[in-house]
């Protein structure tokens, strides 16, 4: 296996890997956000469309994720919730079916997670709820997404940003977060 | 792939021609076939200490190495620069959640421990269900905070023995 390429087929090769790393850099580097997994759309197993629950039907946010309120987590609501309106609302198509199959069968349906915080930085919903901070104010206009998506970067600086403006009266503290 | 090797090896003559001619020193010598002017030895000389592209046609190994070394290491940046997203984790919600539970949220029940001869009280903390902490319960009527402690140690001392 002597000089494996000649030497156009190596210039070739050296340039088209010059387009793919600048391709790469522009379009994933330079970008703000990036490495934060902003604007992350993961496929769900039900296509769940806020669009429609949240924006036509304009279901509070806090109907489903009800415990919002009370614990840092802002939960995802259990088939029981949704089986609050499905038992009746548009048992003829698939994915209700599918979700009324799940909760017949004493199982749960497993959702991709969007937002997620490395596992050394706390965040808390119920402070942010009770300081009156909006859900699209982090989340974005979950009311017209058909599919979640990240709409933030959830980065450090991002969050300090908000906790930096004087009238938010928000704690600076390393170890409000980092416990 | 037969010209590929005819053009290596043309320039590879011309290689040869343009390699400076080394002089045998006769005076010393090390071996018997550097004395005698063995071929096999001196084909060997002229090539011992150059760096492996020269030695192309004598040594096939070394450029096969580098070659190898090559593409190694560029596969391994074009593999890694695709690794950016983490990866997918999930939520699993309940199915009928239990009213008594919030996520996130501890809750204490009270139980009683049964050592034999008397039953002490204990607080069993639970997470969504799932009890993950047993301790004496300090209520005093319970009598079951230092009775609990005291049960345990001695069991552990019943066991070690």
């Amino acid at each position: 296996m002597h000089r494996v390429f000649k030497r156009t087929a190596a210039g070739a090769m050296a340039f088209i890997g010059a387009l793919m790393v600048t391709t790469l850099l522009t379009g994933c580097k330079f970008q703000p956000g990036w490495g934060y997994n902003k604007g992350y759309a993961p496929e769900q197993p039900i296509p769940f469309d806020h669009s429609l629950h949240a924006g036509t039907h304009k279901i509070q946010c806090q109907y489903c994720h009800n415990q919002i309120e009370r614990t840092k987590h802002a939960n995802i609501p259990a088939l029981s919730t949704c089986m609050n309106c499905h038992l009746q609302v548009a048992t003829d198509k698939p994915a209700i079916q599918k979700l009324r199959e799940a909760y017949d069968n004493g199982d749960s349906i497993e959702w991709t997670r969007v937002h997620m915080l490395p596992d050394f930085v706390h965040f808390n919903h119920n402070a942010h709820i009770a300081k009156g901070v909006n859900c699209q104010t982090c989340h974005g206009p979950i009311e017209t997404m058909a599919k979640v998506q990240q709409f933030s970067d959830l980065s450090m600086g991002w969050c300090v940003n908000c906790h930096r403006q004087p009238e938010n009266k928000a704690p600076l503290n390393c170890s409000t977060c980092h416990y | 792939m037969s010209e590929h090797h005819h053009d290596h090896d043309h320039d590879l003559e011309m290689k040869k021609a343009l390699r400076p001619k080394v002089e045998r020193d006769t005076k010393y010598w090390n071996s018997l076939e550097q004395w005698s002017n063995d071929p096999e030895f001196n084909k060997i000389a002229t090539t011992e200490f150059q760096s492996s592209p020269l030695r192309e046609a004598d040594d096939e190994g070394g450029w096969a190495r580098r070659e190898f070394l090559k593409l190694m290491g560029a596969s391994i940046a074009m593999a890694s620069a695709g690794c950016i997203r983490r990866p997918v984790q999930k939520i699993v919600p309940y199915n009928k959640q239990p009213e008594e539970v919030t996520l996130g949220i501890a809750n204490y029940y009270s139980s009683a421990y049964f050592d034999g001869s008397d039953a002490l009280g204990v607080l069993i903390k639970t997470r969504e269900g799932r009890p993950i902490k047993i301790e004496g319960n300090p209520f005093p009527q319970s009598a079951g905070f230092r009775q609990f402690v005291f049960g345990c140690a001695q069991k552990k001392q019943h066991t070690s023995k």
